[in-house]
């Protein structure tokens, strides 16, 4: 396994890593995590809306 | 301080949220496009402004109707901005009668007045506002007129006091008087006129008192409390409107002149298809057939280089497969629908801008009444064209909990811009320059598919009364542009995004599923894949629909449960490690992995893609809608199951018509 082989290896562990933990731990409890409009909505809305 | 906006459906709420705090909400030409409130701050201020879904009255009928009433009567914000069409003042001065007697100050913000000239009317603010006792300021929301007007009123708290305007006959202001004496707490007028109208919200505090009153007046009127005193609302609305208006000539707008046309009984279906066939026309025919080609260079090009680049950098073959095979062709393979995905965003959101959204919502109406479902349930299905998930939460809007149930279920049926690089690739293969023409007919195959289940699932499952839809058709309006732009790009951005994380990941774990066998041995034939064995154990369920024994084609479609695009994405890393390196972008190649593909099992495909169990996103959307895991899995496989038989139904009758057989 050459050197461009392991870099290759650690950058794909280290982007799996950050976007199971983003989309499956940091925002578990985020119901709105699939939602597409999400980065425009609010705390506020997000609470009236998942009442 | 707390600034509540509130005004009628379609008033322009959401415009002026925007223009005074300056966030991006999505707006629509339509009624209802805000069904939450949302919070944001007024520019140059510390003051929170609170956008409210549109009510017409403080007597609300409907969930989101009912989050207004709440906030602006229970929550009790410092100042309410009544937000009015002055096209319509006649109605939205019903809700500023109501809004007067809270305990709470009042501006009214009097939107669209550039409209009025076109309508031949003059409306005296001054006027109004000494009859009102409250400030008056003039707006235009979508020119961004008189808001720094509003701003320094705001500011400077220069909002004139609520004076609790008189509006009734002696005799009931005098009963109302006698009401508030006994009440305590705020908004007591308001309250006591509750108590009057018999609003089974305030029923509990009524007295003894509250019902001799009651009596009385419907004894002298002959008619109940609640409409005498919505006459007497309108008696009010009607002279102050003598006041400050002034009629000249009503000229025929253009909207009028456009209405005849668009709303025409014969004409309006002809022409709804029409445009929604010029959609997929431009998309997925014109724009598709222009760039699939210099993407597809492009991504060819992108592949040999970091393939050449990793080869001489020492990297071993795997590495090479795992970013050309795996990352390079699953997340490219989505990425090059990003041109006519781009079309499809802006021609949607052209149609909701304009207003021409809502005058289909009016003629489908009757239709959708007919087969038991709500005229709201058409804006699920419009906002669904763009994603299901906000598709699924608009339901929301619906107050029928049966007609919710059905809009949840059947919302996703409508083709999502997630499942265009689907259909995108197989009509463009297989039906060349009649792509836009197929496109456009899946898209009314699954029209025709949802009256059809709504028909059944009313007679047969969701029993109960209809419920009834009333709407307004707003004036049609050139775009804003810069609305435009901000809201397609958005949504542009989400796609990339999308493919840049969950595809990106879907297409790694494909690559590995690929790659290895089940002893964990790399470099084995395609065929002995961890995937093969997976797909092989499903593949006679696909058996059906395509006419061939396909692992490939079995695990794409059940990676549509993760994301629609997934489909694709994964169909280009199995063509590509099944081939060459460098020709992984062929999906559809003769001799390659979906070789075997033809127009008829390609449209089954296409059909069984579009109608099964959407991602998992939606699906998440839809269990907190139908309120529960048991119900969206029930849901789901419902979907599933009929995107099956439909499938082979296409199958067979296409095969059969072709000869196939």
């Amino acid at each position: 396994m050459s050197a461009l082989d392991i870099i290759i290896l650690i950058a794909v562990i280290v982007v799996v890593g950050l976007i199971v933990f983003f989309a499956l731990f940091k925002n578990r409890k985020n119901p709105c995590r699939f939602c597409p409009y999400a980065q425009s909505c609010n705390k506020d809305k997000r609470e009236s809306c998942y009442r | 301080m707390r600034i509540a906006l509130v005004g009628n459906q379609n008033s322009g709420k959401t415009s002026l949220f925007n223009a005074l705090t300056g966030a991006h909400q999505k707006v629509g030409n339509w009624p209802g496009v805000t069904i939450e409130r949302k919070e944001g701050r007024i520019k140059g201020s510390k003051h929170t402004l609170i956008d409210l879904p549109g009510i017409y009255s403080l007597s609300p009928y409907s969930p989101e109707e009912e989050v207004s009433r709440q906030y602006a009567v229970e929550e009790k914000p410092d100042i309410i901005i009544n937000i009015i069409d002055v096209t319509s003042l006649e109605r939205s001065l019903y809700l500023t009668t109501q809004l007067l007697e809270l305990d709470c100050k009042v501006i009214i913000a009097l939107n669209m007045s550039d409209l009025l000239d076109k309508k031949g009317i003059k409306i005296d603010s001054k006027a109004l506002e000494e009859a009102l006792h409250t400030t008056v300021v003039e707006v235009s929301a979508l020119k961004g007129t008189g808001i720094d007007k509003l701003i320094k009123i705001i500011n400077e708290n220069q909002v004139l006091d609520n004076v609790h305007l008189p509006i009734y006959a002696t005799d009931i202001e005098k009963s109302i008087k006698k009401i508030e004496a006994e009440l305590e707490g705020s908004h007591q007028r308001f309250v006591a006129v509750k108590l009057l109208e018999r609003d089974p919200r305030y029923q509990k505090s009524a007295t003894d008192l509250d019902q001799q009153l009651i009596k009385e007046i419907e004894e002298k009127y002959g008619l109940d409390t609640e409409e005498i005193i919505a006459n007497q609302r309108y008696d009010f609305i009607t002279e102050l409107r003598k006041k400050v208006c002034t009629f000249g000539p009503r000229k025929v707008t253009i909207t009028d002149r456009l209405d005849k046309v668009f709303l025409n009984k014969f004409a309006a279906l002809p022409i709804f298809a029409a445009i929604m066939f010029l959609i997929y026309f431009l998309a997925v025919g014109v724009v598709g057939s222009a760039t699939v080609g210099w993407i597809e260079e492009l991504m060819e090009g992108l592949s040999e280089w970091v393939s050449g680049a990793l080869e001489n950098g020492g990297a071993s073959e795997w590495s090479i497969s795992l970013v050309v095979d795996g990352v390079i062709a699953g997340v490219g393979a989505i990425l090059s629908f990003v041109p006519q995905l781009i079309i499809l965003f802006l021609c949607i959101c052209l149609l909701e801008t304009t207003g021409y959204m809502s005058r289909i919502t009016f003629f489908l109406d009757r239709l959708f009444r007919k087969i038991g479902l709500s005229g709201k349930a058409l804006i699920p299905f419009i906002v669904g064209t763009g994603c299901s998930v906000p598709g699924v939460m608009a339901a929301r809007a619906i107050e029928n909990a049966e007609e919710k149930k059905m809009t949840v279920i059947l919302t996703p049926f409508i083709p999502c811009s997630a499942k265009l690089p689907i259909i995108a690739l197989f009509a463009g293969h297989f039906f060349g320059p009649n792509s836009g023409i197929v496109s456009a007919s899946l898209y009314f195959f699954a029209v025709i598919v949802i009256i059809l289940l709504a028909y059944l699932l009313r007679k047969f499952v969701f029993k109960g009364e209809n419920s009834s839809y009333i709407s307004e058709l707003p004036e049609y309006k050139l775009p804003n542009f810069k609305y435009l732009f901000r809201d397609v790009s958005e949504k542009t951005l989400a796609f990339i995004k999308r493919a840049g994380t969950i595809i990106l990941l879907c297409s790694i774990v494909i690559w590995v599923l690929l790659s290895f066998n089940w002893k964990f041995e790399y470099g084995v034939e395609v065929a002995d894949s961890i995937l093969a064995s997976i797909g092989n154990a499903l593949a006679w369920l696909f058996y059906p629909m395509i006419g061939h024994w396909s692992w490939e084609a079995t695990v794409s479609a059940v990676q549509g449960l993760v994301a629609k695009e997934q489909v694709v994405s994964s169909m280009a890393i199995i063509a590509g490690l099944s081939e060459d390196v460098t020709e992984g972008h062929l999906i559809l190649a003769e001799g390659g992995a979906f070789g075997y593909f033809n127009s008829v099992s390609a449209y089954a495909f296409m059909v069984f893609n579009l109608f099964s169990a959407p991602c998992f996103g939606a699906l998440g959307a839809m269990k907190r809608e139908l309120g529960g895991t048991k119900a969206m899995l029930k849901a789901a496989f419902f979907q599933t199951g009929i995107a099956w038989v439909l499938a082979i139904l296409v199958f067979l009758v296409g095969s059969l018509l072709t000869g196939g057989f």
